[in-house]
């Protein structure tokens, strides 16, 4: 855990206190996340629940997945004072417990109708996280945190997983419930204590920036999870007949990869391992053409599927969490972010359906699959790049922000072009320096938003870029050489 | 074989939407920034002469957009005469303007040049 001193509005934070507030914070998060992991999201303590009764019901599951997806995606647009988001969060553990209430009994319409209910809320309880993690996290700290959630929580899923085969899968549904109740209790101690807040971060947010990226984010998340989805519906039951070593190992990989990716060192560049685990999941689709479905065909395709699922999980969890610094809506910023994933999981799913159904061949599956990674390795160039600009962005908006009035004034001065532009256009520029939003700018000019694209569009083109974010970049780039 | 027609119907519609949305965007700017108005007694609708372009009942010109330039303004007590275009391909437009005070005609040269750069040519015959 981490272990350093911090400065918050109550005072100094000693080591003893930080390491407290993270331990309730994961706690906090990674209990909800079990239970979804073990019982709701396609869990095997709900297969398990269901193979005993000997019902199914697919259709359900899968709107059950839809709904957690709708609850990601659109909880996060309402989700915008702290009163609301605490009791958003208090009632969506409250409704998860009383929908899986039922399956503790005979089944029953609540169990189908409870499915899609406790999906949404848990949808809602987990755009909860971005709020929490920009309120109480400072920014440097997030990626730690996020890995400690999602290694946390996979283990608590091994554990539950483990009394379902060995036990009994009611006391597996049992603890997946007392790891919601757990969750809440965490959250009481976390609000307990307010010197757990961290300063805010500068009052000027850079709103615009994050928009780009954000739509670029979820098409990469939904594009890699799509393999995710393949891997459920066509991979997994190929190894049925190993059900202890299933159970066993199957999140292992995932948890050592989280492990590797949180321990580098902070100044190590992560966008290799990138590429490393594209390299991985390739491998495993091929591996699963070549290899005997026995224990040690299992091991291997799993150990590179599951290992490459980790550092993508970590990724874009922690470029997510460092999205949180630009927007003032953190809780849609997240929401949206891990709706991809779910997306991806329900379109991979879907195809996976549709390749048993037209029964493809393993050669098939792996090449679709490989199709997939195609376009994901073309589109993460792009999507480096654009987190890059975000970032430039936001250096220059804060060094100019801590800046005296005179000194903002000067800088701008002597940023803007002087033949290039028409006043009308420095006066535009001048705001899209300060940090404006084309609205905000709007309304100082008293012109319409339209007209301020329009210019802005104008301005762009004469200094050759496409973006607000590669202006800035430019010109504070052209200003420090 | 109808699926297609349909199809194609309707990526055409789509196409002369999306330009009837670009007209109606490029009209709603050139009046939301107005330079010199000119009411005319053949019509109800004024010619509008924008930073953006110049809009009259019958005709929408655009500069400052794809390359298109408003290169030349000139006034004189009776007309605004306007030069626009592209390389070699310049259209030139004369407008009764109206004004007769001096004020407004400095007013009017001031915008064009604060608005898009031109240095407004008033000539005093």
């Amino acid at each position: 855990m981490l272990s350093q001193t911090k400065n918050t509005p109550t005072g100094i934070m000693d080591a003893n206190t930080t390491r407290k507030k993270h331990i309730i914070f994961v706690g906090g998060f990674s209990l909800p996340f079990a239970y979804i992991l073990s019982f709701l999201f396609e869990g095997r303590v709900l297969y398990s629940i269901l193979d005993h009764f000997e019902i199914y019901f697919p259709g359900y599951i899968f709107a059950a997945i839809v709904a957690h997806f709708l609850g990601l995606f659109a909880c996060g647009w309402f989700l915008k004072s702290q009163i609301i988001i605490q009791r958003v969060r208090f009632i969506s553990i409250i409704i998860c417990f009383l929908m899986t209430l039922p399956f503790l009994f005979l089944p029953s319409v609540f169990w189908r109708i409870g499915l899609i209910i406790s999906g949404f809320s848990s949808g809602c309880l987990m755009t909860t996280l971005g709020y929490y993690l920009k309120k109480y996290i400072w920014k440097k700290h997030r990626l730690k945190i996020v890995a400690d959630i999602l290694i946390c929580s996979n283990l608590l899923m091994i554990i539950i997983y483990c009394v379902d085969l060995y036990v009994s899968t009611f006391v597996g549904l049992f603890l997946s419930l007392l790891c919601l109740l757990g969750g809440m209790i965490f959250l009481c101690l976390l609000i307990r204590e307010p010197q757990f807040i961290v300063e805010e971060a500068s009052k000027t947010v850079n709103t615009y920036g994050v928009k780009q990226p954000l739509q670029i984010l979820f098409v990469f998340v939904i594009i890699i999870t799509i393999n995710s989805g393949l891997m459920y519906q066509v991979i997994n039951p190929q190894f049925n007949h190993l059900p202890d070593i299933v159970t066993l190992y199957w999140a292992i990989p995932y948890i050592i990869a989280l492990a590797i990716m949180r321990y580098l060192p902070s100044d190590t560049k992560r966008s290799p391992f990138l590429y490393i685990a594209l390299i991985m999941l390739m491998s495993a689709f091929v591996g699963f053409i070549l290899l005997e479905h026995n224990v040690t065909g299992y091991l291997i395709i799993n150990t590179l599927m599951l290992g490459s699922f980790g550092v993508f999980d970590l990724f874009w969890w922690s470029v997510l969490g460092d999205m949180l610094e630009y927007t003032t809506n953190p809780s849609k910023v997240f929401g949206i972010g891990l709706s991809a994933n779910v997306l991806g999981v329900l379109v991979g799913g879907a195809l996976g359906y549709l390749a048993n159904q037209h029964e493809f061949s393993k050669t098939e599956i792996t090449v679709l699959a490989l199709v997939v990674l195609c376009i994901t390795t073309l589109l993460l160039p792009v999507l480096n790049r654009q987190l890059v600009l975000l970032l430039k962005s936001h250096t220059y908006l804060e060094a100019y922000n801590q800046m005296a009035e005179f000194q903002q004034t000067k800088m701008i001065q002597e940023t803007i072009g002087i033949e290039m532009l028409t006043n009308r256009e420095k006066e535009v520029l001048e705001q899209i320096l300060s940090g404006k939003t084309n609205h905000m700018i709007a309304q100082k000019l008293s012109i319409t938003e339209s007209t301020v694209k329009t210019h802005a569009g104008n301005i762009y083109s004469k200094y050759e870029v496409n973006t607000r974010a590669e202006l800035i970049s430019t010109l504070w780039l052209g200003r420090q050489s | 074989m109808g699926v297609v027609f349909v199809l194609g119907g309707l990526v055409i519609l789509c196409f002369i939407m999306i330009l009837y949305q670009q007209k109606n965007r490029d009209k709603q700017l050139i009046t939301d920034n107005p330079i010199l108005t000119i009411p005319t007694q053949t019509s109800s609708k004024a010619v509008i002469i924008s930073t953006f372009g110049m809009l009259s009942e019958h005709k929408c010109y655009r500069w400052g957009y794809k390359g298109v330039k408003l290169i030349s303004v000139v006034l004189d007590k009776e007309k605004i005469y306007l030069s626009f275009g592209k390389g070699e391909h310049v259209k030139h437009v004369s407008i009764y303007h109206e004004m007769v005070r001096e004020n407004d005609l400095k007013e009017v040269c001031q915008k064009f040049l604060y608005e898009t750069g031109v240095v407004v040519n008033i000539e005093n015959n």
